[in-house]
């Protein structure tokens, strides 16, 4: 039993992001509510996943803490072999900041900026250089937002929102990008068009992407999934096409 | 960053706006009552610094017009070394003008011996005439007057013209602006037309105002002049029997005097005047029965005390008496402080309040930021521009309204007060309204810092 556990951990060091016995409980109030129960599973780099399941099964709340935005009640995420809890304070702003990549199913941007500063958001309190902020434009007119650069959020339509989301994302060149039900509120032409672009980058920059949704319509073949239940892993396979 | 802090209050304009006008109204509120203060040091300085020579008064007399002094002290004053000339002056209230009573701002008689007066080397009023001429010997026994350019306004008078002056006809002669509302009170006319107009008792003057050869001399000739006066007879001025003491029988004073000498004699109290001082060497005669171990410091002060307490006038030049009024005005910014911290308090909690429903308002953006890679530091920085923006702003305001506040208040009251907000009460303004936005936003910044970024999203 020991030598498996032995095993076990050192396929987990050698997978680009592991979870193990993931669990994590939220309080409302006085009462526990638990949101993951032990899950386990890992992510090849340069995947394409799929985390699919009803609303509760704990989808969400494991993006969160693949992005160290929440800690686990119990067990670990381990980026590149090292565990998440580990980290100071400075190192997980740097894994948010340089590593990972956020797409919120509402967009979240802030409306007090226009499209190009919102991509700029992360790196706002460095000072933003003329080359970072040539990129930013650049990564808008790639997702086809170059007559919108100057516009702020409430003269965006829902699409391009979330268009300005996956181009901040990407400005950092993450090596992960999570995306949270990014097209819930899209209708169906322009959560093609999200997808198209995410799956046009992931290809460009082989970034590992991880999608949490409960609409099946935006997978393709060779896409991994992950389905969720009450907590738990319920199965993971790939997709057929 | 701070451009980001700028949108952010730009966009949320109710509330910034709010925020920026309990601090606007504070900061105002500060440069007003502190200009109050400022004013009256600029007008004491200024009004003083007029005055070159020397005043001699009645021992406690707070101004000229309270104090009496026996008028052939004027001769022995004049014996004084280094003393030039000696002026009697007369200062009577004036009640009614034309007619009209005049309670404020109050108006002053000054007579003086012109003659004496135009023999000085540097004469207030005198030396400030804008129109007409100074009284001359052709005035002695006449009831010209010269008179501030305010008061000529304010009774429409020509030069030439006659005007009634506490009941009776006056003409005027000349005018004189110093600039000072504490100087541009006073009316001047001849000594001896004051003395038979206010019914003046004839042994008696006001103050002397005297000039020494040297103004450099002034500290010297002070020292002379008291000791010239001390340990001679006269009363302390005390208020509302002052006009009667002078007119008090001589043989009751002494009489009242002597009491009063032989009852502290009596006391357990430090060696008096009349004791022969004793030599250093000799060990001090301190009753067994005091606790309290007397130093010979501590009886050569209250020496020196008594001996003060002896001289019945004070000698002093006008600086002296700008530093008498500027313990007042200690007392005045005190009280300025205090009524300062009250609108400040309230400023304080309004731009606390802002920042905390801002912040409030603002989760998920926080949550954003943060879930962006953004740390505690840089969200504490960005709530702290924004509540520093508002304390600059606020403060900017504040002062410009403060300031042209005591513009209006100067030109809409231009004989009864003087505000003045120096640069150095305005730039202390402005800093102290900044500390107090970036205070005042700390405690949301630091409740904001500290949210996890998924508490944040999960609570907008």
């Amino acid at each position: 039993m020991n030598e498996n556990h032995h095993d076990n951990s050192t396929n987990e060091e050698q997978q680009f992001l592991a979870v193990r016995d993931l669990e994590k409980i939220h309080m409302r109030g006085e009462t526990q509510v638990p949101a993951l129960r032990g899950l386990s599973c890992a992510f090849e780099k340069g995947s394409f996943n799929f985390v699919l399941g009803p609303s509760g099964s704990g989808k969400s709340t494991l993006l969160y803490l693949l992005g160290a935005l929440d800690d686990p009640s119990a067990g670990e995420v381990c980026f590149q072999g090292q565990s998440l809890d580990s980290l100071t304070e400075p190192q997980r702003d740097h894994y948010r900041r340089e590593q990972v990549g956020f797409i919120f199913q509402s967009f979240n941007l802030l409306k007090t900026l226009n499209a190009v500063d919102n991509v700029l958001v992360p790196f706002l309190p460095q000072g933003i250089s003329a080359d970072l902020r040539q990129r930013a434009v650049d990564l808008l007119k790639q997702v086809g937002l170059e007559h919108r650069l100057e516009h702020h959020p409430h003269h965006l339509s829902g699409g391009e929102q979330q268009r300005v989301a996956i181009a901040r994302a990407l400005l950092k060149k993450p090596e992960l990008v999570l995306a949270d039900e990014p097209t819930g509120e899209l209708d169906s032409e322009s959560g093609a068009e999200v997808f198209r672009y995410l799956r046009q980058l992931h290809e460009e920059q082989q970034t590992t992407v991880i999608v949490v949704t409960h609409d099946e319509r935006y997978l393709e073949k060779a896409d991994r999934l992950l389905h969720l239940a009450d907590g738990r892993l319920l199965r993971e396979d790939v997709h057929n096409g | 960053m701070f451009r980001f802090a700028l949108s952010n209050l730009l966009n949320r304009k109710a509330r910034s706006t709010l925020a920026l006008l309990g601090l606007t109204v504070a900061i105002a509120g500060m440069v007003g009552l502190f200009s109050i203060v400022e004013g009256l040091d600029r007008i004491t300085e200024e009004s003083f610094s007029r005055i070159p020579g020397i005043l001699v008064m009645q021992t406690g007399a707070p101004i000229p017009l309270f104090s009496r002094l026996p008028a052939e002290w004027g001769e022995d004053l004049k014996k004084v070394e280094g003393v030039k000339i000696v002026c009697p002056e007369i200062w009577v209230r004036v009640n009614v003008l034309e007619g009209k009573m005049i309670l404020n701002p109050p108006r002053f008689l000054l007579g003086v011996d012109v003659e004496l007066w135009n023999a000085l080397s540097h004469a207030l009023y005198r030396d400030d005439l804008v129109e007409g001429r100074f009284l001359n010997n052709d005035d002695i026994g006449t009831r010209n007057v010269v008179l501030s350019e305010s008061i000529q306004r304010e009774m429409k008078l020509k030069l030439g013209e006659s005007f009634s002056l506490n009941g009776e006809d006056a003409t005027l002669v000349g005018v004189y602006e110093t600039g000072s509302i504490l100087i541009d009170v006073t009316i001047i006319m001849d000594i001896g037309s004051v003395r038979e107009q206010a019914r003046f008792d004839p042994t008696a003057v006001s103050a002397y105002y005297v000039e020494a050869v040297d103004d450099d001399l002034n500290e010297e000739v002070i020292e002379d002049i008291r000791d010239v006066f001390r340990g001679r007879k006269g009363d302390r001025w005390v208020p509302t029997s002052s006009v009667l003491s002078i007119e008090e029988n001589p043989l009751e004073t002494m009489i009242e005097g002597l009491d009063r000498w032989l009852k502290s004699a009596s006391s357990a109290s430090p060696p008096q005047l009349s004791e022969e001082p004793k030599s250093s060497s000799e060990p001090l005669d301190v009753s067994p029965a005091e606790d309290k171990i007397v130093t010979e410091d501590d009886l050569e002060i209250e020496e020196r005390l008594q001996v003060d307490e002896s001289i019945p006038i004070d000698v002093q030049t006008a600086d002296t008496w700008g530093e008498k009024f500027g313990d007042f005005m200690s007392e005045l910014d005190f009280i300025m402080f205090i009524l300062t911290s009250i609108g400040m308090t309230i400023a304080a909690l309004g731009v606390v309040n802002t920042m905390l429903m801002s912040v409030s308002e603002r989760i998920i953006e926080i949550g954003i930021l943060k879930a962006n890679g953004w740390s505690k530091k840089h969200v504490l920085s960005l709530i702290s521009y924004e509540s520093g923006i508002l304390g600059f702003g606020g403060g900017c305001l504040g002062c410009l309204f403060g300031w042209i506040a005591t513009l209006i208040v100067n030109v809409s009251f231009p004989d009864r007060v003087e505000l003045y907000a120096s640069p150095q009460l305005l730039c202390f303004s402005l800093f102290f309204s900044i500390v107090l936005g970036l205070l005042a936003g700390l405690y949301p910044a630091i409740w904001a810092m500290r949210m996890m970024p998924m508490d944040a999203i999960r609570r907008g």
